[in-house]
């Protein structure tokens, strides 16, 4: 299958920073791709390059689709509005900026404003909504000329728990006109949402492919959190086999790793605190998350 | 249809954003008032003459005096106002605080000595001093009268004819132009020049609330954005100085120069102030930056603009018969001396003919600049 959207190589330098290094990836059409990282991993300098407002330093970017100026829809990670214009004037004004009519753009306008629960305060300025309301009114701007790209830089930050998952389902209903290229550093949000993600650290990609792919990129799937006073935590870690645990991490009162065969060791972790009667808070076994992936892969929290 | 739907949506703008707007609209109404209050009557422009007569005898000075006060406007009204003082350094603190423009000082034998004059038993009349400060413009007027009514009555008093006399002529419109009316002009440039704040303030509000991102991505060309904003502007710009003219008005200023031709001027001049501004807007990201910085551009344009005082004129060059200066460079200077032309010398097309092409292709030269600018900035 041909991609909609095709990065080869593309790097990007602000000074002596790096802020892409030599990433490349590509998109299909209909596809809600992830772009997954940490604040400052580079995620809306290749944002801003994809779609055309900075030039890369190395690489490029090549999109199937007629070049008439339409085909690209950015959301910014930041409330981009004109405050001093109502919902619908402002939304009328990009479409006619997309050469659509004032009565193409007032229907199309109203129907995404109703799609997103904007409609009610469809003649309110900008200037005088919520900020969740601001944020739903910048992916309807990004939206009136149908692009067959969207861009969406972290679209869910600022809102309330109903309006994420408002947006999340819109998001899911127009895939399959629009392709989504999503970012976010919400690995549950990304995880719910994306038909395939990309992690990137310091400009680098990490890995790429479907959410169970880049899961099982970690050898061991299983992942069990012991939550156990610190003083306790040497005590435990002698009794664990370094040849059946991966990925040991240490927070305050918390042993996470990976095993390959969980319920034997989890019968050792039993037999082990019964001897040395110590006390566990939690014990709990689950799966990989992304999360976990991205720390194995960079070696610190994604939520710095 | 781009354009005047970007002309729609930013007008739309400049008028919720009515704080700029209105400071733009009421800044030079409100310097016309300031000046209407500060010098008076226009059509009166008295000049504040302080006197000592120390004159023992008392009778010719006093007719002398009389003759001072009886100098009359062409609406009847004094143009001279007289105030007999006896102390020399309260009349210098006077001059000193420009609360008087000239102080006489009649000499105490000036009654005698003319009388001995007329009789043959002298030559010479006691002199009267004159005082007053180079730098305060009405003290040469006042000075001038003076010196024209006394040689009158002298030559009344003694039969002795001036084998000369001068006949004086009025540029421009035949009555009394006052220095209030000189500053019309000026103010009227100054009201285009705040365009320098709400023009700047169009393009800014894009950049800082980035906007100009959603517009970029639409394809909407840089010269698009701002032939929109100009038209938006000029609007504003001539509105600014419609209502500025009104308050001249509205105080009795008057002009039989052609209105259409003041607005074909302000038309051009709105735009030339519009370009510099769209290079201001490309050094500034906030709109805090705009009325700070933003300010010392306005100065310039201010000052260059002979709006706050007349500058020594710096020949450049001359073209087609025309000396260009170097203010000129500032297309307001151009502007103010176009005003000045056609509302106190009643000048048409013809002769205010060649500053219109002046400030039109100064505003070009700028607006290809700001745009080029802003295209490099903004990659838009």
């Amino acid at each position: 299958m041909k991609p909609l959207l095709k990065a080869d190589s593309l790097f990007k330098r602000y000074g002596n920073i790096v802020a892409v290094d030599n990433i490349s990836f590509e998109i299909y059409r209909g596809e809600i791709f992830g772009f997954l990282g940490p604040n400052g991993a580079g995620k809306t300098t290749t944002i801003k390059i994809m779609s055309g407002l900075m030039e890369p330093d190395g690489g490029k970017v090549t999109i199937d689709c007629e070049d008439d100026g339409k085909s690209i829809g950015l959301c910014p990670q930041h409330i981009v509005i004109w405050e001093n214009l109502t919902c619908l004037e402002q939304i009328v004004f990009m479409g006619q900026m997309y050469n659509m009519s004032v009565t193409e753009a007032r229907k199309k306008g109203g129907d995404l404003l109703e799609s997103l629960g904007l409609y009610v305060i469809k003649d309110r300025l900008a200037k005088k909504l919520s900020g969740g309301m601001q944020r739903r009114l910048n992916i309807v701007l990004a939206l009136i000329h149908s692009p067959q790209i969207l861009f969406l830089d972290e679209p869910q930050s600022g809102l309330d728990p109903q309006s994420r998952v408002l947006v999340r389902d819109y998001i899911r209903s127009i895939k399959e006109k629009t392709t989504i290229v999503l970012t976010t550093h919400d690995m549950e949000e990304a995880e719910k949402l994306s038909d395939r993600i990309c992690i990137i650290d310091n400009g680098r990609l990490l890995v790429s492919g479907t959410v169970s792919e880049v899961k099982k990129t970690r050898v061991y799937e299983d992942v069990i959190e012991v939550d156990i006073n610190s003083d306790f935590h040497n005590a435990l870690i002698t009794f664990l086999n370094p040849g059946i645990v991966r990925n040991m991490t240490r927070s305050s009162n918390r042993i996470t790793f990976n095993v390959k065969d969980p319920i034997p060791v989890l019968a050792n972790i039993l037999e082990v605190v019964k001897e040395q009667n110590i006390r566990i808070d939690n014990l709990r076994l689950r799966k990989n998350s992304l999360e976990d992936i991205f720390i194995s892969l960079t070696g610190r929290s994604l939520r710095e | 249809m781009k354009v005047v739907s970007c002309f729609i949506k930013t007008f739309k703008e400049n008028l919720r954003d009515w704080k700029i707007l209105i400071l733009a609209i009421v800044f030079a109404p409100f310097f016309i008032y300031l000046m209407y209050m500060y010098m008076g009557d226009p059509k009166t422009s008295l000049y504040n003459v302080v006197v000592i007569n120390n004159d023992a005898a008392g009778f010719s000075s006093g007719e002398l005096i009389s003759e001072w006060e009886k100098l009359k406007t062409e609406e009847g009204k004094p143009l001279l106002k007289i105030t007999l003082v006896s102390d020399s350094t309260a009349a210098k603190k006077m001059i000193k605080n420009r609360e008087a423009d000239l102080f006489v000082t009649i000499p105490q034998d000036f009654s005698e000595s003319l009388r001995m004059f007329i009789n043959g038993k002298s030559r010479y009349i006691s002199p009267m001093t004159s005082y007053g400060d180079q730098a305060n413009i009405k003290y040469m007027t006042a000075a001038s009268f003076i010196d024209y009514l006394t040689y009158s009555y002298l030559g009344l008093k003694t039969g002795i004819e001036l084998p000369m006399n001068m006949n004086y002529k009025y540029a421009g419109r035949n009555e009394i132009t006052s220095e209030f009316d000189l500053y019309i002009p000026a103010l009227l440039v100054l009201s285009i020049i705040m365009m320098l704040f709400t023009a700047g303030a169009s393009i800014v509000r894009e950049v800082e609330k980035d906007t100009i991102t959603r517009l970029t991505l639409s394809k909407l060309t840089s010269p698009e954005f701002m032939a929109a904003l100009s038209l938006n502007q000029i609007i504003i710009g001539l509105i600014c100085l419609l209502f500025t003219l009104l308050a001249a008005f509205s105080v009795g200023y008057k002009t039989s120069g052609s209105i259409a031709l003041l607005l074909l001027t302000g038309t051009v001049t709105c735009f030339s102030v519009i370009s510099i501004s769209i290079i201001t807007a490309c050094f500034i990201r906030t709109m805090f930056g705009l009325l700070t910085l933003g300010c010392f551009p306005f100065f310039i344009l201010a000052f260059f603009s002979d709006s706050f005082m007349p500058l020594p004129k710096i020949n450049l060059f001359s073209l087609a018969g025309n000396q260009v200066y170097l203010n000129d460079i500032l297309p307001t200077a151009t502007a103010t001396r176009a005003f000045n032309k056609i509302l106190n010398y009643d000048s048409g097309l013809s002769e205010v003919l060649f500053e219109l092409i002046w400030i039109t292709t100064v505003a070009f030269i700028y607006f290809f600049i700001g745009t080029w600018l802003f295209k490099r900035k903004y990659k838009y």
